[in-house]
């Protein structure tokens, strides 16, 4: 929230605006809406998204893409299922599934950053050869008995309280990441690497150690974000995430961080999770399809662009793009 | 003060290395990349150089193919096209669905319906980028959502199976033309005619312009609008065709299919050559890298690999080709700026007052 | 054929500014007409209403005495007038014949005929005695080479009238050489030129007829041969010069940075040398001479193949810029917007980057008002004008932003401060401003390296010059004995070194 302070608020503004008016489609929908256990439930539907959109949020930021998420939270869960499968205990095996994941992440960022190959297409490519080891290593099989404790973690909640497990972690890690790129200087460092990297390079910022870092990060949350997943189904397979990627980018987006990096904020990102979140669920309880929810979500995204790409908000994006002048010339 | 208008210094460095050279036959090594891997093969196994097996090949290569080309052009002009597989579902099962309930209807109309739905929802991401200014990346994102929610709606998961389409429509996939399948002269066709239209057609070059430099394309008066709608109209169009071609190949269309499409495209485009960043590579690149795909997928199943390798060496693939031209930039560039470096400087600096 | 462009009252105003007032210029056919001013005095507006991108609010343009309207870039094409930009507007990826036909290629039969305009490109070329092989892509050619690029295309649609906007910021040399001939000889085909340019001595020296702009107004129209360098400067500043190089003396201490048989980046051969305390040290060469390499490799952001780098008689090894920090160097980049600033960011932001870590007390967490009451300080040591420090550094000025570059530099406390080109680009007053505060550091005992291209500016503000010259050091000449002809030999010669140039 470095720059464009004023115009972002009026982005998380209209999202906040957005939310109440899903609040109340949603109460309009069912009365059950507005209920503490059905909002429960629409926010652990969103958790790993939810999570996987704070570290794709870093990276975005720094101009950066990681599309190989998903595949990754299902190399993740086909670890965990393997090492389960040959009698590992639990524990060990989610210590495995994270590590898995920030080793994959790891080379990922070697690539982008160390390598100097465009992210896009590098993480295009991960995400095959990601999926495909986790079908090398699983196969056909897959893992469906996990014991109670962890199936809590994606679908049950805090002792007695409503409040999910996976949502309590989502608050954690919000609340740490928020802070790291709001109020540390390692995140401000992530905003220069978006806006321009050659002079982030000479203010001493090292751009390659940190996105190698932001990289990792991105793939040990797709080992957290694939344990909540796959205690949520409580199942582990080899196509555990497909997809994940889009439904994360656009929570992203739908959040105010321009995707082509140097600016956005946490707290729009989580609205846009919010958004996300509760609009799904109310459509579920008003029976609408999942399929045809996604007609919903990508037409919100759609919408919101349509509605901002007239405003300020997009014209001092595209400003962005492009070298400024010295004044008075 | 006048001076020598010998200028000649000029000439020395900008002539091309041979790293410069191999970038400019930058299809040539594809080809000879292509016919390496072929070669890997065929002394493994020698049953993929049979006819039927090549012609397999070419026929699996064939609807990536097409697509591949579309994005290629999408990509040039620097945006990119995330709905392509949607677009196609729903031309496939638009065209699956008013065969199987007119039999005896005309071929030929499907086609152009098909053509047309997906013209339309190109144009539909031609007005959110070039009109509404929207990043391709994120615009497409959005229609990628909201197409394959249609077509899922539209299908409400209804299957359209191979038994309901008049035998005609099939005949197309199996249809052979002096020994080479119909589908094959098709993708072909297609990709020759659109590599001349982007080398020979001043819009084509102007696309080309337009992916090299935005802003300097604006000064000229190259109009991006235009050029970002044909290429959005294009894409959508070449994914309505192959939607149609969809249920003559595969007998089975609902609304789940082509799931990757988008990604296999832009792996074949990017492996062919074309830069993610816009400006340089060739629709032939393209075909030519979904070929390259096809055949190590064919490779995959012929070696008894198991096909639970396919996707990580496909990955790997990508990996290793992105890295490679990457390397060969790298070395053309240094080259030049050497070559400059090691010029003496021969002439006296005069400021004449 | 003559085709005389003539500017009659031009005024061009954005909001409340009046940018261009009552301007009259007149370009004639044959003649190289410079334009001089400096930043804000509005040469770029002008080159704009010449380039049809904006409409004058009143005055007139007239060509051979006809009026005209140029409607947009391609209005002012039609009309023979083209715009050769400092960093010449091509596409990379595509080959240099066809950067020169966008939008036109030969056509036949309906198809584009490239044969054609492969021979076109290098009959257009060849017009201007250049060979090049026309099928390489534009990213491959330097920048005089592409400007040649974009001359050669201007030509070839025709124009009469070529503007040429601060060609030789980025060239120097042969290439500055080669310029000159190509504009001698479009000279003698009768096309007019306009020449901008920050280098005083290119604009009498390559002018025929000089205006001089000075906050919208011409101030003054002369022959190049009637005009002297201080008296264009008065017109420029619209006072006395004097105060153009200002230098306070200071102590020399002792050597703070050693340098032996430094090499590497491919070219940089043996560069030895001492900086002392209290020292303005000159480096002065040609573009690519290794001069900014050199000073790449104190900073960390290149390794040197071979030799040693002491600070204060101790090897040390600056592998990145945070370890030159740490051994108290601070570098100011040539590109103050590629590599110096983030133009998105406040004052402030840009002027602690580097050194962010000074305002963290824990967790990495930044205390906001220990930053801002940093960055307020040091913009007004070195007289920033700006709202405050939270204005975005991309709204200021050129001059401006060099002074933000320049107190995120001095907030680390440098002991060595190396500035590269610091007055590119900015005009006369703030130049002067910054060189006083150079000199200011300099007294303050903190040892400078002074990298310019500008001979008049390195001589006046160093005790000592080193010249550069193709990697190596070709004149290493001490402040008494300065002979400017001499440094521009060392510049442009190989091996020999020039005579007397030897002084310590």
């Amino acid at each position: 929230m470095i720059k464009y302070r004023q115009l972002l608020a009026r982005w998380e503004t209209f999202l906040v605006l957005f939310l109440f008016v899903i609040l109340i489609f949603g109460s309009w929908v069912s009365k059950y809406f507005v209920t503490v256990s059905n909002i429960s439930i629409a926010l652990q539907g969103v958790a790993p998204v939810a999570l996987l959109a704070l570290t794709m949020t870093l990276i975005i930021v720094t101009g950066e893409i990681d599309i190989s998420v998903g595949s990754i939270v299902g190399l993740c869960a086909a670890s965990i299922a393997i090492c389960l499968s040959h009698g590992v205990p639990i524990g060990f095996a989610i210590v495995v599934g994270v590590a898995v994941g920030a080793l994959a992440g790891a080379f990922n960022g070697l690539l982008v950053a160390y390598g100097m190959l465009p992210s896009l297409v590098v993480t295009i490519g991960t995400l095959a050869l990601y999926r495909g080891i986790a079908q090398i290593i699983l196969e056909e099989r897959g893992i469906s008995g996990f014991p109670d404790w962890y199936q809590n973690i994606g679908l049950g909640t805090v002792l007695d309280s409503p409040i999910p497990w996976s949502s309590t972690i989502f608050a954690v890690c919000f609340f740490g990441i928020a802070v790291y790129l709001h109020r540390t200087r390692w995140g401000r460092a992530l905003y220069a690497i978006g806006n321009n990297r050659e002079a982030a390079r000479f203010s001493g910022i090292n751009v390659k150690g940190t996105l190698l870092g932001i990289f990792i990060a991105s793939g040990v949350m797709s080992g957290l974000a694939s344990i909540v997943l796959t205690a949520y189904l409580a199942s582990a397979r080899s196509d555990t995430g497909t997809g994940l990627e889009l439904p994360v980018i656009t929570a992203v987006v739908l959040g105010g961080v321009n995707i082509f990096g140097g600016s956005g904020s946490m707290l729009g990102v989580m609205l846009a999770v919010l958004v996300l979140a509760f609009v799904q669920n109310a459509l579920g309880l008003a029976g609408v399809t999942p399929e045809q929810q996604q007609i919903v979500t990508g037409a919100v995204l759609v919408a919101t662009l349509v509605a901002f790409s007239g405003s300020t908000l997009f014209r001092s994006f595209q400003a962005n793009l492009m070298r400024s002048r010295s004044a008075g010339d | 003060m006048t001076q020598s208008t010998d200028t000649s210094h000029l000439s020395i460095s900008a002539s091309p290395g041979l790293v410069g050279k191999m970038l400019r036959a930058r299809e040539l090594v594809l080809l000879a990349a292509l016919l390496v891997i072929g070669a890997a093969v065929a002394v493994r196994e020698p049953r993929f150089l049979q006819v039927a097996n090549l012609n397999q090949v070419a026929l699996s290569a064939t609807l990536v193919c097409i697509v591949a080309v579309g994005q290629a052009v999408v990509i040039i002009a620097r945006q990119i096209d995330l709905s392509v597989g949607a677009i196609v579902a729903m031309s496939a099962f638009v065209a699956a669905e008013w065969l199987s309930t007119h039999p005896d209807g005309s071929i030929a109309i499907v086609f152009v319906v098909g053509c047309a739905i997906g013209t339309i929802m190109g144009a539909g991401n031609a007005l959110l980028v070039a009109g509404f200014k929207i990043p391709a990346i994120v615009a497409t994102l959005g229609t990628l959502a909201m197409y394959r929610g249609a077509v899922l709606v539209y299908a409400g998961g209804r299957q359209i199976s191979a038994t309901a389409l008049p035998p005609g429509y099939e005949g197309i996939a199996r249809a052979y033309v002096v020994g080479i399948p119909l589908l094959v002269w098709l993708a072909l066709i297609i990709t020759v005619v659109i590599g001349l239209a982007a080398r020979f057609t001043r819009t084509g070059r102007n696309l080309y312009a337009l992916g090299s430099n935005p802003e300097s394309a604006r000064l000229l008066g190259i109009s991006e609008a235009r050029c970002v709608a044909t290429v959005f109209l294009l894409s959508g169009f070449l994914s309505g065709l192959v939607g149609v071609l969809w249920g003559a190949r595969f007998g089975t269309v609902d609304a789940v299919i082509a799931p990757q499409l988008n990604l296999q495209s832009i792996s074949a485009v990017v492996v062919g050559g074309v830069s993610i960043f816009g400006g340089s590579g060739t629709v032939y690149g393209a075909a030519i890298g979904a070929i390259i795909f096809a055949v190590m997928q064919n490779g995959v199943q012929l070696l008894g690999i198991s096909q639970f390798w396919l996707q990580a060496v496909l990955g790997l693939a990508i990996l290793v080709t992105v890295y490679f031209y990457s390397l060969l930039a790298r070395r053309a560039e240094r080259s030049q700026s050497d070559s400059r470096r090691t010029r003496p400087a021969a002439r006296l600096l005069q400021v004449s007052k | 054929m003559t085709h005389n462009i003539e500017l009659r009252g031009i005024s061009k105003r954005f909001g409340s500014v009046e940018v261009l007032s009552d301007v009259d210029l007149v370009v004639k056919s044959g003649r190289v007409h410079s334009l001089a001013g400096e930043n804000g005095a509005g040469k770029s507006t002008l080159v704009k209403i010449l380039a049809g991108i904006y409409q004058p609010d009143r005055g007139q343009l007239l060509k051979d005495g006809q009026e005209i309207v140029l409607l947009g870039p391609a209005g002012a094409q039609q009309h023979g007038i083209a715009v050769v930009h400092q960093h010449p507007a091509l596409f990379p990826d595509l080959s240099i014949a066809e950067n020169m036909f966008v939008g036109r290629q030969p056509m036949r039969n309906g198809r584009i005929n490239w044969s054609e305009m492969f021979e076109k490109a290098a009959d257009l070329l060849g017009e201007m005695r250049l060979r090049m092989d026309v099928r390489l892509p534009i990213k491959m050619l330097t920048i005089a080479e592409r400007q040649s690029v974009e001359i050669a295309r201007a030509l070839s649609l025709d124009a009469r009238c070529l503007v040429l906007d601060e060609p030789t910021s980025a060239i120097s040399g042969q290439e500055l050489d080669s310029l000159h001939a190509i504009i001698d000889h479009l000279k003698s085909q009768g096309v007019a030129l306009l020449f901008i340019s920050h280098f005083l001595d290119e604009i009498l020296g390559w002018g025929d007829d000089v205006t001089i702009l000075r906050s919208g107004k011409r101030v003054a129209t002369r022959a190049a041969a009637d005009l002297t360098l201080e008296q264009t400067v008065r017109h420029m500043i619209g006072g006395e010069p004097g105060a153009f190089f200002p230098k306070e003396v200071a102590a020399i201490g002792e050597v703070v940075l050693g340098v032996r048989h430094l090499s590497g980046a491919a070219f940089i051969e043996d560069v030895n040398f001492e900086l002392h305390a209290g020292e303005i040290l000159g480096f002065f060469g040609l573009v690519g001479a290794g001069r900014s390499e050199v000073a790449l490799m104190l900073f960390g952001i290149t390794r040197p193949d071979k030799g040693e780098i002491l600070i204060d008689g101790r090897v040390v090894d600056p592998h990145s810029p945070k370890e030159a920090m740490r051994l108290g160097i601070s570098f100011l980049p040539e590109d103050r917007h590629q590599q110096g600033l983030v133009l998105q960011f406040p004052i402030r932001a840009n002027a602690t980057l580097p050194v962010l870590r000074r305002f963290c007390r824990f967790l990495g967490l930044i205390d906001n008002k220990s930053e801002a009451d940093v960055a307020v300080d040091f913009a007004k040591r070195v007289r920033v004008v700006a709202t405050g420090v939270e204005q975005v550094t991309g709204t200021l000025s050129g001059g401006n932003q060099q002074k933000v570059l320049l107190a995120k530099w001095l907030i680390p406390s440098p002991r060595i401060i190396i500035l590269d080109q610091p007055t590119r680009g900015i005009d006369v007053g703030a130049k002067a401003e910054i060189h006083r505060i150079i000199s200011h550091l300099a007294s303050q005992g903190i040892a400078i390296i002074l990298i310019g291209d500008d001979a008049e500016e390195v001589m006046a503000m160093a005790d000592r010059i080193l010249v550069f010259q193709g990697g190596r050091i070709a004149a290493d000449m001490a402040r008494a004995s300065f002979d400017r002809q001499a440094i521009l030999l060392a510049a442009a010669h190989v091996g020999e070194p020039a005579d007397g140039a030897q002084a310590a």
